[in-house]
């Protein structure tokens, strides 16, 4: 994809360095000047130095010509920002990875109020990317909810095993694209590998030191930090810890967080973005106890990290080969607990756990699993792809008996060990065709639950398969 | 004419356009799309995210093949009979599992609905669920709210834009989607594949749109 660069150039100080930009006169006054300067390139950078530039009149010219504003990535400098060419080569990196958007992901926003006077004329609506949900990847139609339970907005509803999501009252943070197992839900101005592109583009080689701050979209103001480069997320309460470790892997000397006040985020997502950054500190600690990283008030810096290769590292399900890469030169296995942990452990209490494999038929990544063999039934658990969202939980019938456990953690030994047995018992057998019926732990359980009078209907749903009964 | 009229002239337009576009083709109604489509880009349409589809679709006119050729997909994709057609232009299709009588009862439904909404009887000659007929629909209570407008009856154009949300969220948004599938498999690339992506574009935004102008005024 090619990539036009367009600098408001009322601000002689902003300087684009070797970036082969073009430079508009008062671009951020007049934003239709850049249909004069059109390139035909597919996607776009446009940077302005005035906070007050007309994001929906930009939005509106990069239609004019043909590219998708959804993917258009618009800096705003402050005043005297300097040489910005290293910021400006991140974004074309990003720009270039968009893969273009649908319908469905363009959200118009007006002023939150209609008055008398905005009645006169309709407003120059902006447009923000919203998520999308695949109902092809989706795994609610097994009982999967993630994204209902992350949502600060309440935009999602389950019903009857689908997601219904209303774009109306969603104000897109990401937490759902990050919080989805599955990894159904994407957003497509924050793509995974558009946040690849940027930050090997801001890395570049590793000979200039660059630290990556991740920053909310709603910043107003942004003040630079020497050595820090900004990339933009819906709401740095999106932000997993392992992206934090992902970045540094991929050679940033530092990370950071800048949620958009310091007043607290208005969709009260401020925990999440203070514990993802915990979590990335305290896994840099296990490596070597500490000795070559630092956490401040702007961010964790490392020193003599090893850049790694990762695939794809800010796609779902990419946590296990993240914190393994970060663990392969740790002393020891490491073990770390941790609520801000990507990853988790499932734990069975054999008193408690009928079998029934409600979790493992729920388990959107398939971390869970069951399977038949013979007279056995068996749940089995694979660590590497378990994503610690807790839909296991929320399934058990036995939960409040303690039947199912899930712990945040991080654990090299169980993750290099693969898939391993959880607990098998006696499954019962049609005695007429020989498929499998049920467990035979649940079967007693509900015996159990329905008392003595059912004891004739039990023989019988024990007996046979629900093929086979009516014959 | 205020700016809340225009904008809802020009919607009436949209929805007129695109409901011409989807009835069989001919050299005359061909001509009145290509006369029609940079009079309706004229009309600001760049404000609005669905314009890049417009846009798309545009690059198709003046139609680079023959009537005659455009005659054969359009009967190809929507017009052999339902059981034929590729993508049959019909919600009642999309809609109703197993088909049958509860496709007959969909369209009664759906014509108590067109007459709780003023419109007694609609005479393109299609089925009540007809994609043209839908957005003729559509075009008409624009149309309303644009003289509703024009004569500062404010109240009166909200509810006719409550009236447009409620009939795209009831119907246009959920089988739109559904038919764009469909046409996109059925013929990936050409006249009919961009004209469906552009009338989808334009009923999903036109939803979102609409809801965030009720909303805004809900809260003032």
């Amino acid at each position: 994809m090619s990539v036009g660069i367009y600098v408001c150039a009322d601000d002689p100080t902003i300087e684009s360095g070797s970036v082969d930009a073009i430079r508009i006169e008062s671009l951020c006054r007049h934003p239709d000047r850049l249909r004069e300067h059109a390139t035909g390139a597919d996607r776009a950078v446009v940077v302005l130095h005035e906070a007050s530039a007309d994001k929906a009149a930009v939005q509106k010219v990069l239609r004019s010509i043909d590219i998708d504003p959804l993917g258009a990535q618009i800096l705003e400098v402050p005043d005297d920002a300097g040489d910005v060419s290293r910021l400006i080569g991140g974004l074309a990196a990003r720009a270039a990875a968009f893969l273009g958007s649908d319908p469905e992901n363009a959200k118009p926003v007006f002023p939150r109020t209609m008055t008398r006077r905005a009645l006169l004329r309709p407003p120059l609506p902006e447009y923000l990317a919203a998520p999308s949900v695949d109902p092809d990847v989706c795994e609610a139609a097994n009982g999967c909810r993630a994204c209902v339970d992350v949502c600060p907005q309440e935009a999602y509803r389950w019903q009857a095993g689908r997601i219904y999501y209303n774009k109306d009252i969603c104000e897109p943070c990401g937490r759902c694209v990050t919080a989805c197992p599955a990894g159904a839900i994407t957003n497509p101005a924050v793509a995974p590998a558009m946040l690849e592109a940027q930050i090997h583009a801001l890395v570049g080689d590793g000979s200039e030191r660059a630290n990556i701050r991740f920053v909310c979209s709603r910043r107003l103001l942004r003040t630079p930090v020497d050595g820090w480069y900004d990339v933009e997320v819906p709401c740095t309460g999106m932000v997993p810890g392992v992206w934090l470790v992902a970045t540094l892997l991929l050679g940033a000397g530092g990370v950071a967080i800048v949620p958009c006040s310091e007043s607290g985020c208005p969709l009260g997502l401020d925990n999440s973005a203070r514990q993802a950054l915990d979590f990335a500190y305290q896994a840099l600690e296990e490596v070597d106890g500490g000795k070559n990283s630092t956490l401040d008030d702007v961010g964790i810096r490392v020193a003599g990290l090893k850049r790694r290769d990762l695939v794809d590292p800010f796609s779902t399900g990419q946590a296990a080969q993240i914190m393994l890469s970060l663990f392969e030169t740790a002393e020891k296995e490491t073990v770390l607990s941790h609520p801000g942990s990507n990853l988790g452990v499932v734990s069975i209490d054999p008193e408690a756990c009928t079998l029934c494999t409600q979790c493992s038929q729920t388990c959107p990544t398939g971390a869970l699993g069951h399977g038949y063999e013979g007279e056995t039934v068996s749940l089995t658990f694979d660590p590497t792809l378990c994503v610690n969202c807790g839909q296991c939980l929320l399934v058990c019938p036995e939960r409040d008996a303690g039947a199912i456990r899930l712990e945040a953690r991080v654990d090299t030994v169980l993750l290099k060990s693969g898939r391993r047995p959880l607990y098998e018992g006696t499954v019962l057998r049609c005695e007429r065709c020989g498929k499998p019926i049920a467990p035979l732990k649940m079967m007693d359980r509900i015996g159990d639950l329905l008392g003595e009078e059912f004891t004739g209907a039990m023989k019988h749903l024990t007996s046979r398969c629900v093929d086979c009964r009516g014959l | 004419m205020t700016e809340w009229a225009e904008v809802a002239q020009t919607r009436q337009g949209l929805y007129r356009f695109f409901g011409e576009a989807l009835l069989p083709p001919s050299k005359e109604r061909l001509d009145l799309l290509e006369q029609a489509y940079p009079v309706l880009l004229e009309r600001d349409l760049d404000r609005y995210a669905f314009s890049l589809e417009f846009r798309k679709f545009g690059k198709h006119l003046p139609v680079d093949t023959s009537a005659t050729a455009l005659e054969v997909e359009y009967v190809r994709l929507f017009a052999s009979g339902m059981s034929k057609a590729l993508s049959p232009p019909v919600e009642s299709y999309y809609r109703v599992p197993g088909k049958g009588g509860g496709m007959a009862e969909f369209v009664a439904d759906l014509q108590r609905e067109y007459r709780s909404m003023g419109i007694i009887s609609v005479g393109v000659g299609e089925s009540p669920d007809h994609i043209t007929t839908e957005l003729e629909v559509m075009s008409f209570l624009c149309a309303a709210e644009s003289r509703a407008w024009e004569e500062a009856n404010d109240a009166q154009a909200f509810d006719l834009l409550a009236k447009q949300r409620n009939f795209l969220r009831r119907h246009l948004v959920v089988w739109i989607p559904l038919l764009r599938r469909r046409v996109g498999r059925a013929s990936p690339v050409g006249f009919y594949a961009t004209l469906v992506d552009a009338v989808h574009s334009m009923v999903v935004h036109d939803k979102d749109y609409v809801s965030s102008v009720l909303r805004g005024r809900e809260s003032s």
